[in-house]
Formats: C-alpha cells, structure tokens, sequence
C-alpha cells in the first residue's frame, strides 16, 4: 500500500509538468508580442531582471486571478458543486481573445488528459463542460484527487511560471541558468500569491493587466510569430 | 427603479469609513414615434442633465453635467440610464471626470453607473477621461445589460494624473468595476485596483511607459461570433496603422457579441483621435451607420 502523500505529490508533479501532453508550450500569452515590443528588454544583459520584474508583478496581477479561480474549482471540487459559473466569469475576465482560446484549450486538453488517467464521474462531467479553463481543470482535478488547495494553487502558478519563462528562452537571449535561477527566485512570489488567493474570492479579485492584455490583443498582427498566443 | 444601496466596492484593504453623501440621477429612455423620449426620473446635485437633443441619426443625445467640477471625497454618485426597448441614445459628458484629492475624515469618492438597455435598443455612453489627482481616492463601477437584439458602445479613458502639471500616479488609490452582461452570460468584466505607493504602476505587468489607458466596448446580442472575428481582422489592420512609438492599439472579440479595442498612448489627443476612428469603423460594420460625435459646444 503506498503511502498516500507520496502518491498525491508524485500525481501533482506528474499533472504540473510542463512536459504534460496539453499543448502549454506553444502559447507565450502575449510575452511574444511584449518582447516584440521591447517592453521585455532583450539585452542579454537586461533581458533576466526584466522578464523576472514582469513575472514578479504578474502574480500580483494576471496570474492572481488564475490563482483565486484554481482555488475556487478546488473548492467546488471537493463539495461537487459545478463550475459553470466560474468559466464563464473567467471567460469575460479575458478579454484577450488568444489569451482567452489558450486557456480554455489548455483547459480542456488537461481535463480529457485527467479524465483517461483518473475515470470518475465528476472528470466526466468536466469534460463535458462546453466552456472550460485551464487555472478552472487544474484545481477542479486536483480537489477530485484530495490534493491540498495550496499545494493545488502552488503547482498550478509554478507550472505556469516556468512555461512562460521557457516560452522566455526561446524568445529572449536567455540562458538555462538564468531561465532557472528566475524561476528559483520567484518561488517566494509564487508563496505571496498562493496566500493572497486564501482570502479572495473570484467574484471579486482584482487585477490591472492592461499592457499585457494589449500585447496578447496585438499579437495575432506580428509578422512572424513562434507561439499560437 | 430603486437605488442600489451598494455602492462601488474596494478592495479588501481600502475600505475606508467617513462621510458620504449619496446623489442620483435617473434618466429614462421611451420610443415616442420615430423619436426617443428622455425622462429625469431623478437629479439630484451635483448632477444636472438638463433635455436631450435629437442628432442627426435620430438618437437622443444628453450631456450629464456635474456642476460641482468634479469628483469630490465624500461623494457617493449613481447614474441610472434605463433605455427602453426600441430606443436609441448617446450619453456623453461635458468635461472631463476630475477626482479631486482626499480629505481626510471623509469617504472615498465613488462613482456608481448602472446601464440597462432594452430590446432592439441602442445606447452610446461616450464619457470625456477620467483624471486622477494627486492624493485622490476614488472608486467607479459600471454595469451594462443587455436586453435581446440590443446595442451598446462604450468607451473609458483614464490618465495616470495631471499629465500637462508633471503629475503621474499620485493618485492614492483607484479602484475600477466595469461588467457588460446580456440576458444569457456575463460578456466583458474588468475589475481592478492601482495603489501607486505599493505597486509599481509602470511595470510592464500593469500601465508600462504611457499615460493613457483606454477601452471601447461595442456588443451587439444580435450579432454571431463570425463576424465579430471579421470586425476584429479589420479593425485590427487600423490598429496597426494607428501604432506608434507613443501609441498602441489592440483589437480583440469578446467571448460573444462584441469586442474590445484597447489603446494605450502618451498623449491624450492620440487617444481621442484613436476612439473615435475605432468608433466609427465599428458602427458602421456593424449598426451599418456613420458615429455622429456628440455635439459639445454650437
């Protein structure tokens, strides 16, 4: 009989992966287009505190909001009560229209990948669901698989910080020391927004991301593109 | 109609007791033959809207005036617009929408908008900016409905502060509400809170190096995803003409019935010049008429 700690953390790390089979690298959500910009600086020398200073205030920002929704599924998970609602609101949040598809076709790749791994009847359903986003499966399949909602919330902001920092790599002169020791730095950030999502609700959590929200708008307008958002 | 007794709500940490004075004004839109109808329901100060003029679309045209010159700390503002079915209005400001600075004792000044819009209604809400001054507190919410074949445009323009006196981000706190819904789904929420003295503004996570923000929401509950996805591609090809060094713009569909065109600019006149080409480009794809500007001043 394996121990059930081990067992929950080896499925998160399985489900947190970058290298899970959702389709998560190819979208930068709207990074291409802010390095396009040079609002990222892309020195070689600049380019790492830049992109950590825009990770930084992005999980006070953007990725707070995805932070309250996955604890807010997690929640729902664990009284089995549907989250219709809450892709819906998600999905009038992102006004971004590329941001907005990536999401809700992370969301329902990881909720069919989830379903095949773990069949039950409340991944069914997820899977069924017409609109569904990806912050929204994570936390709604870790809360069926009783993981704990911070360690939920924790992998759901890590995993997301480390695709962008590789979407980060091939965009930006950015080395894999460098790529790794932003995302060891961030860790305490990523702690501040899984505590700030503790005490908010997503009918009310706030979030300014006009430049990036601007940046994902642009993005499908640049001549060449490496990322579908 | 009754007034909310919920006023525009603040984040968690800047709920602020003190002082408030609630005013309303509710306004009320009727079909009377070819014509729309405008009714005061209520005005109370500072608020003043004194008739509607016919333009030359046949839309009846008001200019909400708020003759203390401002927004002051302690004011508590409603606006209720109630577009009956079949109705079609432009809404528009006489100035721009200045938030003065805090005074200590007295609430944080709050701004409260409330839109309905009947069936095969149409309504315009085409407000001047709003600037915040150093030192002030204010909070606003917007809310939008949508009856069934229903229209709406709207635009919002925000300045970091008093640009043309140096002053950027000295505001204290703005936090900002705006949800447009129709009758099935919530369409577009906005929802957000800048303290300039615990977060960084300018970080490109947020504002980045301009001075203007703004949106233009156009919905339509009668219009299909498709050609929203086409009014999109074309404004978005303006979008590119209308980018600059000083200025950019973004062009993307919500997830139904309409889009959102969002610019962010260092001067204010390429905000205004932007809105407005954005404006009138997407009336006519989609109403099939030209935007007539309301009239300010003749």
């Amino acid at each position: 009989m394996p121990d059930l700690n081990c067992l929950s953390v080896l499925q998160v790390l399985q489900l947190a992966d970058s290298a899970l089979p959702v389709g998560s690298m190819a979208h930068s959500f709207g990074l291409e287009a802010l390095v396009f910009d040079e609002d990222i600086e892309p020195g070689v020398q600049s380019c790492p505190a830049s992109l950590e200073l825009y990770l930084q205030d992005s999980l006070s920002e953007s990725l707070l909001f995805d932070a309250v929704f996955c604890r807010e599924a997690h929640t729902r998970a664990l009284r089995g009560a549907p989250v219709f609602d809450l892709n819906q609101s998600a999905s009038a949040l992102r006004v971004a229209r590329e941001s907005r598809d990536a999401s809700l076709t992370l969301g329902r790749r990881f909720a069919a990948l989830a379903a095949a791994l773990h069949p039950g009847p409340a991944l069914s359903r997820l899977v069924g669901l017409p609109e569904l986003h990806h912050s929204v499966a994570f936390g709604y399949t870790l809360g069926t698989l009783a993981i704990d909602p911070d360690l939920t919330v924790s992998a759901f902001l890590h995993q997301t910080v480390l695709n962008i920092i590789s979407a980060a790599q091939r965009l930006l002169p950015l080395g894999q020391i460098q790529a790794s020791r932003i995302a060891w730095d961030l860790k305490p950030a990523i702690l501040d927004a899984v505590n700030q999502s503790r005490s908010l609700s997503f009918s009310t959590v706030c979030s300014f991301a006009h430049l990036p929200d601007l940046a994902s708008m642009r993005h499908s307008c640049l001549a060449t593109r490496l990322f579908i958002s | 109609m009754s007034v909310s007794k919920q006023s525009p709500c603040l984040a968690g940490n800047m709920l602020e007791r003190g002082d408030c004075v609630p005013n309303l004004l509710e306004l009320r839109f009727i079909p009377d033959g070819t014509f729309t109808r405008m009714f005061v329901l209520t005005q109370q100060p500072p608020w003043r809207a004194i008739r509607a003029f016919q333009n030359s679309r046949g839309q009846a045209l008001v200019h909400l005036h708020n003759v203390s010159g401002g927004i002051l700390s302690g004011d508590s503002l409603h606006l209720l617009i109630d577009a009956a079915p079949g109705t079609r209005v432009q809404v528009t400001s006489v100035g721009a929408t200045r938030v003065y600075r805090h005074r200590p004792g007295r609430a944080v000044a709050r701004l409260s908008t409330s839109i309905r819009i009947g069936e095969d209604a149409m309504l315009e809400y085409l407000p001047e900016a709003v600037i915040p001054f150093a030192g002030s507190r204010f909070s606003q919410s917007t809310t939008v409905s949508l009856g069934r074949n229903a229209g709406f445009i709207g635009w919002e323009s925000i300045a970091a502060g008093r640009i043309a006196g140096g002053e950027e981000f000295a505001f204290d706190f703005f936090h900002s509400e705006l949800s447009v819904r129709s009758d099935i789904r919530p369409l577009a929420i906005e929802r957000w809170s800048l303290t300039p003295s615990t977060g960084a503004s300018r970080s490109v996570a947020r504002w980045g190096r301009f001075r203007y923000t703004a949106s233009l929401y156009v919905c339509h509950t009668g219009v299909a995803q498709p050609r929203w996805l086409d009014l999109e591609s074309c404004l978005n090809r303006l979008a590119i003409t209308h980018t600059s060094q000083s200025a950019r713009w973004g062009v993307s569909t919500l997830i139904a019935n309409g889009l959102v065109v969002r610019g962010m600019a260092l001067e204010a006149h390429q905000i205004t010049a932007g809105l407005r080409t954005f404006w009138e480009h997407a009336k006519q794809e989609i109403w099939g008429e030209p935007a007539v500007l309301p009239r300010k001043i003749n």
